[in-house]
């Protein structure tokens, strides 16, 4: 598997304070990355030093193969940081050009990419100096201008913290449409905007990687042994002979259903039909109770 | 050096919309067309006191118009320089737009130089404009104006400027906020005009002294080797701290 970030015991010290603390992280081509946190996990601290504005205390990085911050490679990635700032005297085709400029991007071909951008970000038609913007406008500018050199890897820091809940569901749309074509490593909090975009998370915690893995992956590591049945019946009995039983660690019912958490998952699924059977009761549903990514996150950094 | 062009354009239209353009020439252009007149007035708004004291006032000629204009650019000139440049990096650097800039392919020594260059420039064109009014009106209220003298002087003015414009601009790279580097650009000018009291070398070519060489360079008196020598050492001077901030700046955890 090709990686587009790659960091090994990566470290940024602050003082006494260790920001960023033995950081590897691998970050597949392709692959739209949620780089998860609590506020001030190192999140930000890690964006920057991936994009050579801050050097490390110590440790490794390799960012589209080449390494920082010395490699040639920002020309080949976006950036939108958790508060973008623009010249305010400057309107937002303006800045985009100034930014196309910057990437010797051909007049013509710029052109076409301004108006396009600017119709995805809903920018179009805004002749409002900068400075005027609201903090909504100024993310969608700075999503724009992240994109304008068409990047192999765009860095979003925070992109959605900003934005009411139609702006969100648009960025979202947005990012959901670029990863076809580049990675995204997309830094947040808010655990839903990772389950609807992401493929892989990290989970960075005071300056420590706690994880890294796919998101169904990690549903399936922290897959709880618990399934919830729902019977057709009188389900007291039923429930019952289950509390008798040795494989059970907890049983209730819970909104007409009956919650079971097992200590050994196999036995149950080996005795439950027969034990239905013999309280002679209908399956109405049998599924297993799957911990979210906030469940998860939660679990994993929590002190 | 990548992407300078861009950059440097980028501060001529910021200066074009900010109105910096007309804010520091036209307050160069107000000495270069007042001085003459105050130079001419001065002998009659002084005349009841001097009666009064008993001094008799020496007709004043183009070399004291001169004078009054390169005094008040020495002093306001550099005030409104320090004023409107001191933010140029440090204001762009606390509201964050040096990560959006340099995250993009910009050297940050394209990035600081751009803007010491188009500073410089602005300096420049507005200097000339105001000592271009300064000799028209001289040469209209005094008789036989020298031209050359002036343009001369006007030159090492702006040496010395170059010198003051490199200060503030690494002030403002090493700092994160403007008024601390104007601080610190004054601190850098008290240091530099201690620097003649140290050496005979530097009381004869440390920047400060390009003050004195303006006056005698105006009235024609001033050694030729002398200001080259202080303008070899004021580009020496440009050099290392432009160089210094390139270097420092490019440390900056941004």
């Amino acid at each position: 598997m090709e990686h587009v970030i790659q960091t090994e015991n990566l470290c940024r010290q602050f003082g006494t304070v260790k920001a960023v603390h033995n950081l590897s992280l691998n970050v597949p081509k392709g692959s739209v990355y949620g780089f998860l946190g609590p506020n001030g996990a190192g999140k930000t601290t890690t964006i920057k030093l991936l994009l050579g504005l801050t050097k490390p205390s110590a440790g490794t990085i390799r960012v589209l193969g080449q390494p920082a911050p010395s490699g040639n490679y920002l020309n080949r990635i976006g950036f939108l940081p958790d508060v973008p700032n623009f010249y305010p005297w400057m309107r937002g085709e303006e800045f985009l050009d100034f930014v196309g400029q910057l990437f010797a991007i051909p007049p013509a071909e710029l052109k076409k990419r301004k108006a396009e951008l600017l119709e995805i970000t809903g920018l179009q038609g805004v002749k409002t100096k900068i400075g005027g913007y609201s903090r909504g406008m100024k993310q969608r500018l700075g999503l724009a201008q992240a994109l304008i050199n068409q990047p192999d890897l765009v860095f979003l820091d925070e992109p959605t913290s900003a934005l009411d809940p139609i702006g969100r569901k648009e960025l979202l749309d947005t990012i959901s449409m670029i990863s076809h074509r580049c990675t995204v490593f997309f830094s947040t909090h808010i655990l839903t905007d990772v389950e609807r975009v992401c493929d892989r998370v990290g989970i960075l915690n005071q300056g420590e990687l706690v994880t890294e893995d796919t998101i169904s992956n990690l549903h399936k590591r922290f897959a709880k042994n618990a399934f919830r049945l729902a019977v057709v019946g009188d389900p007291a009995p039923f429930i019952l002979a289950l509390k008798g039983r040795e494989w059970v660690q907890e049983v209730r019912e819970e909104n007409g259903s009956i919650l079971v958490t097992a200590f050994d998952l196999t036995a149950a699924q080996q005795e439950i039909p027969s034990l239905l059977a013999e309280h002679r009761l209908g399956l109405g549903k049998l599924e297993p109770v799957e911990m979210n990514l906030e469940d998860i996150f939660v679990r994993l950094v929590k002190p | 050096m990548k992407n300078f062009g861009t950059m440097f354009f980028k501060e001529i239209r910021e200066f074009l919309r900010t109105y910096k353009i007309y804010v520091v020439p036209g307050l160069f252009l107000l000495f270069g067309l007042t001085s003459p007149i105050l130079t001419k007035l001065m002998p009659k708004l002084l005349g009841n006191l001097v009666t009064e004291i008993g001094i008799t006032l020496p007709e004043m000629t183009w070399l004291d118009a001169y004078g009054q204009f390169f005094k008040n650019l020495n002093q306001m000139g550099i005030l409104a320089i320090i004023l409107t440049t001191m933010g140029t990096i440090a204001d762009e650097r606390n509201r964050g737009i040096t990560q959006l800039v340099l995250t993009k392919p910009v050297s940050r020594t394209g990035y600081v130089l751009a803007k010491y260059a188009a500073n410089l420039l602005l300096i420049s064109l507005a200097s000339l404009l105001a000592f271009c009014a300064a000799w028209f009106y001289t040469d209209v209220i005094f008789a036989d104006t020298v031209f050359l003298a002036g343009l001369k002087a006007t030159g090492i003015y702006l040496a010395y400027v170059a010198v003051i414009l490199a200060l503030i601009i690494f002030a403002s790279a090493m700092t994160k906020s403007a008024i601390a580097a104007g601080g610190l650009t004054v601190l850098g000018l008290i240091i530099l005009n201690l620097l003649p009291l140290f050496s005979r070398t530097l009381s004869k070519y440390s920047p400060a002294v390009l003050t004195d060489y303006i006056s005698q360079a105006a009235a024609g008196t001033a050694a030729s080797c002398d200001i080259w020598g202080a303008v070899a050492f004021a580009a020496g001077t440009i050099a290392l701290l432009l160089g210094s901030a390139s270097l420092l700046f490019s440390r900056k955890e941004l």
